[in-house]
């Protein structure tokens, strides 16, 4: 019975929002065109494919430098420790939009790089790496100092340690995390179009443009991003209950 | 083997122990007690090199616990924790072959043999398999003192390594000690088993608040100097 009406309200809680939304793609303009949009098909999955993939990209990269980073913030060595420090609080500092924009016309020019793609994905990696490096700052909190004393008395060298006990006992916490990233990711990508890199919201914007259909344009990219993002959701939510329940 | 304490005194928040000075020789197996709180495991830690005193100097063996000597020394020696310091995503098994294998080099059928050896001594071979949170307090911490004895230290620190057993479980793994004191190896270990310091030790520290009381072979527990320690063995008898 219990578990009945649970579904039952589950249900009636995802019918209520399926409604709005419904009612907000039809309702909000009068004749809605959205065939003139989903028309173009390939240009879609191509620009879905484009959003995808940088951002994943993207994620394998800031796994990789977000975890040097965290070696550096928790460096023996004071000044690297104040360097990475200064630049995490830069980074958390600036709106995606300013990292974007930052990368493609200030380091992109200096650096004499004008792949739209390269900078694009270097802006996702920049922004999000220090919340990724956070990230594995609270994940390493799970190794409590006992372990380091083992580590200690039978001198682990500093990759024995990682290897053997530390990543190990990291994935846990670090799978949601990772997806959530991710996602984070995906939604950050959305402002590539200013440089119009062809991701989803660029592409958007021009078949909308062009069948004078802008608003059910952004309404379109909203359910492919919620496509996207919520199964990934859904997906971190059910890995971290299964990691809890053991393995 | 032989011990030396120089004025050795440790600060955490506050002392803990207290300007320890101490010369033993031709000892076999060393045994601290003293009441909850007074510095037992922290002494062990320094014995063992694992923390280093704020003032004053240890020799071990004539090596002074001091630097790159500690890595040497640490080579010898076997630990086994208050709380047993198991790996938590390894099996019982994994954690000593990992020792074995990846940190002593020894091949990792080698390593495995052994460690199934060690866990059979201290009957833990039908819990190797699982993780130290799926097994008894007292079966992990049998299964600490098979991963410090796998790799064959000269010298044992235990630290109470019978508080999470039971009387049956306790008097086998003092066998299995009595049995590895037999065959030549040495102890220092924090106990609040009379019975066992008793059978066991060949030297004795009492300790209360970071200073050590009263010291000598096994006969001053039953003709006690001071009022502490005949208090502390009245105390431990009841
Ligand atoms: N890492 C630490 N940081 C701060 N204080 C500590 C630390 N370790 C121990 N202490 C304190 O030092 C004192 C001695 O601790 P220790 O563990 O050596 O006592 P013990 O004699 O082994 O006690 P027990 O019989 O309960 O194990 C205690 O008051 C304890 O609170
Ligand atoms: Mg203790």
């Amino acid at each position: 019975m219990r578990a009945k009406t649970k579904w039952l309200q589950n249900f009636a809680a995802f019918a209520i929002f399926a409604a709005v939304i419904v009612y907000v793609l039809l309702c909000t303009t009068d004749n809605p065109r959205y065939h003139l949009i989903l028309d173009e098909k390939t240009m879609l999955l191509e620009a879905l494919w484009t959003t995808l993939y940088i951002s994943m990209i993207s994620l394998v990269l800031c796994m990789v430098s977000g975890f040097l980073f965290y070696l550096m913030l928790k460096s023996r060595v004071q000044f690297i420790r104040a360097a990475a420090v200064i630049f995490r609080e830069i980074i958390m500092g600036t709106p995606m939009l300013v990292m974007v924009f930052l990368m493609v016309y200030v380091f992109g020019n200096m650096l004499g790089i004008s792949n739209k793609l390269v900078l694009g994905i270097a802006a996702m990696t920049f922004y999000t790496m220090p919340y990724v490096a956070n990230s594995y700052e609270s994940a390493a909190a799970v190794i409590d100092q006992d372990q380091y004393v083992v580590m200690n008395l039978y001198h682990f060298t500093g990759v024995q340690r990682y290897l053997y006990i530390i990543f190990p006992q990291m994935v846990k916490p670090m799978l949601p995390a990772l997806i959530n990233h991710l996602s984070g990711i995906i939604k950050g990508t959305a402002l590539l179009k200013i440089v119009s890199v062809p991701e989803i919201s660029y592409v958007l914007t021009v078949i909308s443009s062009k069948n004078w259909a802008s608003v059910e344009g952004y309404l379109v990219m909203w359910m492919m991003y919620l496509m996207i993002t919520i199964p990934l959701s859904v997906l971190a939510q059910y890995i971290g209950r299964r990691l809890e329940n053991g393995n | 083997m032989e011990i030396k304490l120089e004025h050795v005194s440790k600060y955490y928040d506050r002392k803990i122990l207290d300007e320890l000075s101490l010369e033993l020789k031709d000892i076999h197996a060393l045994g601290i007690i003293g009441e909850s709180g007074c510095g037992k495991s922290t002494l062990l830690r320094l014995l063992a090199g694992m923390e280093k005193p704020e003032k004053g100097k240890i020799w071990i063996n004539g090596t002074l616990l001091h630097g790159k000597s500690i890595k040497e020394y640490q080579k010898e020696i076997g630990y086994v924790f208050q709380k047993h310091n198991l790996f938590p995503h390894l099996s019982v098994k994994e954690n000593i072959v990992l020792i074995l294998n990846k940190i002593k080099k020894m091949s990792r059928a080698d390593a495995e043999k052994r460690a199934e050896d060690m866990l059979k001594k201290v009957r833990m071979e039908a819990e190797m398999d699982k993780k130290p949170d799926a097994v008894s307090g007292g079966q992990a911490q049998r299964a600490s003192i098979a991963r410090a004895l796998a790799t064959d230290p000269q010298l044992v620190f235990l630290d109470e390594p019978t508080a999470a057993l039971d009387p049956i479980l306790t008097a086998e793994v003092l066998r299995v000690i009595q049995e590895l004191k037999d065959s030549g190896k040495e102890f220092i270990f924090v106990t609040h088993e009379l019975k066992f310091l008793k059978n066991f030790a060949d030297y004795i520290l009492f300790m209360d608040k970071g200073k050590i009381v009263e010291k000598g072979s096994v006969d001053c527990l039953n003709d006690p100097q001071t009022e502490l320690l005949k208090k502390f063995v009245e105390g431990e008898k009841l």
